[in-house]
């Protein structure tokens, strides 16, 4: 289980208890890894909102 | 692959019992004769000082293993690094050549000159030096001897602690920025807000001009009764006045008829005493007590049944009484005994007779029982209602739905509530006559103390003409009192708009009082209650217009500057923002909870909360993973789903849900199993890989970590890996490659 895979069922757990939809889990899960990866490069305001805002 | 590998080990150097030792032969034989072969993983088979420690001692110490972190050696391991290069024991020069699976070559090499360095050999021959961080960045030296092997798989859940703290590390500059971002745009032009701000300032608007409305509405009707009051009062004091001039002439008269009494000379003394007699008379409020007593009868709504009750001799009692108050205060400043006397008997004869007959005879109308029989009733009803609404014992009790039993006893309430207001009115009439007795019987006390005094300075045959006087001197002084009482109500009746002509004039106040009359008609007999009540209302709407205005500013102000922002196309996706920044707060407080379970050297806290139970199953699933989800069990490869930590003894749980207990593995497997979990594959670095005593582990055993080793070997991850293990034959010293 690499580090993508272990965050992917951190959120499905945290989904599970708060009551997320699978489409949800999925969606929030998407854009976290789109952002641990431009943070890495320190994205910039403009990344972080546009990778929010197209899920 | 190892190029080279070259030693020299000088035992008690410079002592007689020097000894030199040098590579095994059959090492330097085994590097020469496999240049050509890249296998990069050995296992060494050697007997007992043979040098195969020494050996992994050495290389482990050119690769900084005296560096690593306390947790990744072991205290044993780092007691023989120590021992190996302690100078007084012994001296070593030591160097290697491994080439790099990326084409370079790394060149380690350490001397008794203290030298010590790891250099990058790159393929155009040019070469680098490398420092201790760079290094590590670079490879993961792993270099153990399995001891309690199960124990360790258990603190494998230390990697999940630095696991979590790295993505942590990763969530937390986010949380922050995607905040930092909400605020900017919080900042910025929303025109939504605007609109709100502009829709409350409207609102707020209207409201105000209502409520400026309501508030002169309620000013005017308040000054339209106050009005009628004082014009009232303005009348009678000024009928009072002319009264009192006519009886004031009157004396006058009769006085110039009477001889003088001859004067003895009063003292200033005698004379304070007789002005302090005086005002403590008119301080007991008598005429007051009697202006009220006769307003409370006449203003009541049972006036009517009142009089209509009253006798021809209760009528003349009444007029007797009440017509003229300032009469009876009067007769106790000159002391006139007998008007004093039949004044009191009839003031107890209308309490006692009149005033017992009317009430009985108004009580009797209305029955005392039944209104509190209603009463408590009604209190039964809405108690039943609010409680059990359907139920049956209620519908075999009465006919009639609770609404409409309820509906009825209201209406018998309020038609029988007249006999507490009658009670009321009652208690409140005898008391104002009670006190009225007992301050007229204060008065006649005083007034003869004072004719005491009077009559100390004047001549006792001439009493007639001296009470003449004085009752002339009491009226003058009560006709100062009105004037100020008529310039009083002419102030308040100016102040509220009323012209001085038509104050002046007989008629105009009369029409206008009329007119008033006619307005207040809608709370006849409610009046003081009614200014009451308005003076409260215009309080209440007096602050609430304040608070208007001060929010009306406030927002004026919020307009503004709203309006002054600049706006963005992020703004139109605040919420969004929002709801994704709230979501990773939340997820970074299930992290740092689910963290905490951790302890830092990668013990388990015991959590028995459900909502901890499916992380536990999570991190089961990565150690398992970490063990390439497969385990020797008696001599079998077994499939592993994920390791259940929620009891005291791990189990590692297969897929079909079979459970095998930590405590059930041999120590050979134990070793195995660890060493694999050990040699992730998901680590970025390559691994430098040296296992001292895998005596332990049978062939299966060793098998499952070789094929680890190859996993990592195939995928680039591995630039050296020698397994050590004891031969029982002596002089033995075989490698083979994998």
């Amino acid at each position: 289980m690499n580090e993508e895979e272990y965050l992917e069922k951190l959120v499905d757990d945290f989904g599970e208890i708060n009551g997320y939809t699978i489409n949800e889990k999925k969606e929030f899960s998407d854009v976290l890894k789109k952002l641990i990866k431009i943070n890495d490069n320190d994205g910039t305001y403009e990344e972080i909102i546009n990778i929010i805002i197209e899920k | 692959m190892i190029k080279s590998i070259d030693y020299k080990l000088t035992k008690q150097p410079g002592t007689i019992s020097e000894e030199i030792f040098k590579p095994n032969n059959n090492l330097i034989d085994f590097i020469k004769n496999r240049e050509e072969d890249d296998s990069r993983i050995l296992v060494i088979k050697a007997s007992n000082s043979s040098g195969k420690s020494f050996l992994l001692n050495s290389i482990a110490y050119a690769f900084k293993a005296l560096e690593l972190p306390e947790d990744e050696l072991s205290p044993t391991l780092r007691r023989s690094l120590n021992y190996l290069i302690d100078k007084e024991h012994q001296e070593i020069d030591f160097e290697i050549n491994i080439n790099d699976p990326d084409g370079f070559k790394i060149n380690s090499k350490f001397n008794h000159l203290d030298e010590n360095e790891i250099k990058i050999i790159k393929e155009d021959g040019s070469t680098e030096v490398i420092d201790s961080l760079l290094f590590s960045n670079k490879y993961k030296l792993l270099y153990d001897i399995p001891e309690n092997p199960l124990d360790r798989i258990y603190k494998l859940l230390k990697s999940i602690k630095e696991f979590n703290t790295d993505i942590l590390g990763q969530l937390n500059p986010l949380d922050i920025k995607t905040r930092d971002i909400l605020k900017s745009i919080k900042d910025e032009r929303d025109e939504i807000i605007i609109e709100k701000i502009q829709y409350r300032i409207n609102s707020n608007l209207e409201l105000k001009t209502t409520n400026e409305q309501i508030l002169n509405e309620v000013k005017e009707k308040l000054n339209n009764l106050v009005n009628y009051d004082s014009l009232i009062k303005l009348q009678k004091t000024l009928d009072n006045q002319d009264r009192k001039g006519i009886d004031f002439d009157k004396i006058e008269k009769e006085l110039r008829l009477l001889k003088p009494s001859s004067r003895l000379k009063g003292n200033i003394d005698d004379k304070k005493k007789i002005s302090v007699l005086k005002k403590e008379i008119r301080d007991l409020h008598i005429s007051n007590l009697l202006v009220y007593c006769k307003e409370e009868i006449n203003e009541s709504s049972f006036n009517e049944k009142f009089t209509n009750s009253f006798s021809k001799t209760d009528t003349n009692l009444f007029n007797y009484l009440f017509d003229n108050p300032e009469l009876i205060v009067n007769d106790l400043l000159v002391n006139d005994i007998e008007n004093i006397t039949k004044f009191l008997k009839a003031l107890e004869s209308f309490k006692n007779i009149s005033l017992e007959k009317v009430f009985k005879g108004l009580k009797s109308e209305y029955n005392e029982f039944d209104y509190r029989l209603v009463k408590d009733l009604k209190n039964a009803f809405s108690k039943y209602q609010e409680n059990s609404k359907e139920s049956e014992i209620f519908i075999g009790l009465f006919d009639k739905k609770p609404d409409l039993i309820l509906e009825k006893l209201e209406i018998y309430e309020t038609k029988l509530s007249a006999v507490d207001n009658l009670n009321k009115f009652q208690k409140e009439l005898s008391n104002t006559i009670s006190k009225l007795l007992v301050n007229i019987n204060k008065g006649f006390s005083l007034s003869k103390k004072l004719s005491r005094e009077i009559t100390k300075n004047k001549d006792s045959k001439n009493s007639n003409y001296d009470k003449k006087l004085e009752r002339a001197n009491n009226i003058k002084e009560a006709i100062n009192r009105d004037k100020i009482e008529i310039d009083r109500l002419r102030n308040i009746l100016e102040m509220n708009g009323i012209q001085l002509s038509v104050l002046n004039e007989v008629n105009s106040r009369k029409a206008l009082c009329e007119n008033l009359y006619f307005k207040n008609s809608y709370c006849k007999r409610q009046e003081k209650e009614q200014i009451e009540d308005f003076k409260k209302e215009i309080k209440k709407q007096e602050l609430s217009l304040d608070s208007l205005e001060k929010t009306l500013l406030d927002d004026e102000v919020k307009l503004k500057v709203e309006d002054s922002k600049q706006s963005s196309q992020y703004a139109l996706n605040h919420r969004e923002i929002q709801v994704f920044s709230n979501k990773l707060s939340f997820f970074t407080k299930y992290l740092v909870q689910r963290n905490v379970l951790i302890s830092d050297n990668g013990e388990l806290k015991s959590d028995d909360s459900i909502e901890y139970k499916s992380y536990m199953k999570i991190i089961g699933e990565y150690i398992a993973s970490l063990m390439g989800n497969k385990i020797i069990y008696q001599d079998s490869n077994v499939a592993i789903a994920y390791i259940d930590y929620s009891s005291k003894t791990p189990y590692f749980v297969t897929p079909e849900n079979k459970r095998i207990a930590f405590s059930d593995f041999s120590g050979g497997q134990g070793s195995s199993n660890y060493l694999k979990a050990k040699l992730n594959i998901n680590e970025e670095r390559k691994f430098i890989v040296l296992i001292d005593e895998i005596a332990n582990m049978d062939n299966k055993s060793l098998d499952i970590v070789i094929d680890r080793l190859k996993e990592l070997d195939n995928n680039n991850k591995l630039l050296l890996a020698i397994l050590v293990e004891p031969a029982k034959e002596p002089n033995t010293f075989n490698i083979r490659a994998y």
